[in-house]
């Protein structure tokens, strides 16, 4: 009976949550961290610091586009690790994803907090359909000029 | 003290609303409402973006047509009686200025999103419609397209008129959000026949205002527009559902950003046509 009240006691969602048409920035990190276990296979005896270029695909998959500072058995190790990865399909176009894989004592991490890309959208409900530098110009005009990027 | 008799009964009660909450968001498979498809065009012009305090144009008349091809389906059903349909975008085309180029950079087609309405058709959100909107998708200047495809006329006899409001949010990340009202008084204008089916052909009118935008900084902005709308809508006698949708609307747009602000006239003439 106890775990009957608990279990009715636990919130109902009055609002519904959205559908799972798209990935939120939750997700995308999740879905890196989940390469994880996969690359333990990777660890080499020396420390080694390896940046991750990857795409989420919108059928699916991951796909690994760049890496940088690794040797070639490494390279090719997480090239056949993340090759196989799944990640949920959606909506949404390919979403661009910068993170670290570090190996630390034979242990493999992936950063907690990767660079997810995200598109400009530009000025919102004035049609504008030229290129970056026509949005670019109205988005200055209403919002002042952008502050240089570091 | 509670007895055992009474803690029993306590327990089926809360098992009895445990299995109610359960059912919020159940899938609708059995709902009677099918898949369909349905074909809108929207054509749209676009006076020159304006400041408005001085009249400088930023950007000199344009015009478009967007013409988009749609699957409905429904997903599931909420506990207010309310219904998700997930709107995907089979396919989308838009042709720019006299000589109707098409947009290649157009990123429309394969993108959904849930429009979660009441049965009758009054809209309660689009999810992940942030998703549709910005550069090269659009979906928030043709925001149009929403009441569209899910026009919610009152119930009227033939002959009848009667005022009801056409509402719909827009909801971005950080807290963006306007919400669009229409005062329109719908007119039951009779039967009319279309292709082999006898439709109830209804008429609205009213003028359409839209007050919105984010009020933290960064990225502070304020959204307001007024127009007019109005359109007639044909629906099916025997099923209740919409098979056609003629309208135009129209809305003088106004942006206010933290340094300036921008207005743009927006008129939009379209058809809806349900395919199957």
């Amino acid at each position: 009976m106890i775990w009957a009240l608990l279990l009715g006691a636990a919130p109902l969602d009055p609002v519904g949550a959205p559908l799972k048409l798209y990935l939120s920035d939750t997700d995308v990190t999740s879905e890196v961290r989940r390469l994880e276990p996969m690359l333990r296979k990777c660890a080499t005896a020396e420390d080694a610091t390896v940046g991750l270029h990857l795409e989420l695909q919108p059928q699916g998959g991951i796909k690994l586009v760049r890496l940088d500072e690794a040797d070639a058995g490494l390279a090719s190790c997480v090239r056949e690790a993340v090759s196989g990865a799944a990640s949920p399909a959606h909506k949404g176009s390919t979403i661009r994803v910068d993170t670290t894989l570090y190996i630390r004592d034979q242990a493999v991490v992936i950063s907690p907090s990767p660079t997810i890309h995200k598109r400009d959208m530009g000025p919102l409900m004035l049609f504008i359909p030229g290129d970056d530098a026509d949005r670019e110009a109205v988005t200055s005009h209403l919002n002042g000029p952008a502050a240089d990027k570091r | 003290m509670l007895s055992h008799d009474m803690l029993k009964g306590r327990t089926v009660v809360w098992l009895y609303l445990m299995l109610v909450g359960c059912g919020a968001h159940k899938p609708i498979s059995d709902a009677g409402v099918g898949v369909h498809r349905v074909k809108v065009t929207i054509d749209g012009t676009f006076g020159a973006l304006t400041v408005p305090d001085t009249d400088t144009v930023v950007r000199s008349a344009e015009a478009a047509r967007l013409d988009l091809v749609l699957s409905m389906e429904p997903s599931r059903r909420f506990r207010d009686g309310s219904l998700g349909q997930t709107v995907t975008f089979d396919s989308a085309t838009l042709s720019l200025g006299a000589d109707g180029e098409a947009l290649e950079s157009l990123d429309l087609e394969g993108r959904a999103v849930e429009l979660r309405t009441f049965p009758d058709g009054e809209i309660l959100t689009i999810g992940w419609v942030d998703r549709i909107a910005g550069a090269d998708r659009f979906i928030d200047v043709f925001e149009v397209l929403f009441p569209a495809i899910s026009p919610a006329p009152p119930s009227l006899g033939n002959g009848d008129r009667a005022s009801r409001r056409i509402i719909w949010p827009f909801l971005g990340e950080r807290k963006l959000r306007w919400d669009s009202a229409v005062d329109a008084t719908w007119h039951n204008e009779g039967s009319e026949v279309r292709g082999s089916t006898k439709n109830w052909k209804i008429s609205y009118a009213g003028p359409w205002r839209i007050h919105g935008g984010r009020r933290a900084a960064p990225g502070r902005i304020v959204f307001k527009a007024e127009g007019q709308a109005e359109g007639t809508t044909w629906f099916d006698h025997k099923t209740g559902v919409m098979s056609a949708h003629d309208f135009v609307w129209s809305r003088l747009v106004t942006v206010e950003g933290s340094a300036g602000a921008l207005s743009q006239e927006q008129v939009f003439a379209g058809t809806v046509r349900v395919l199957q």
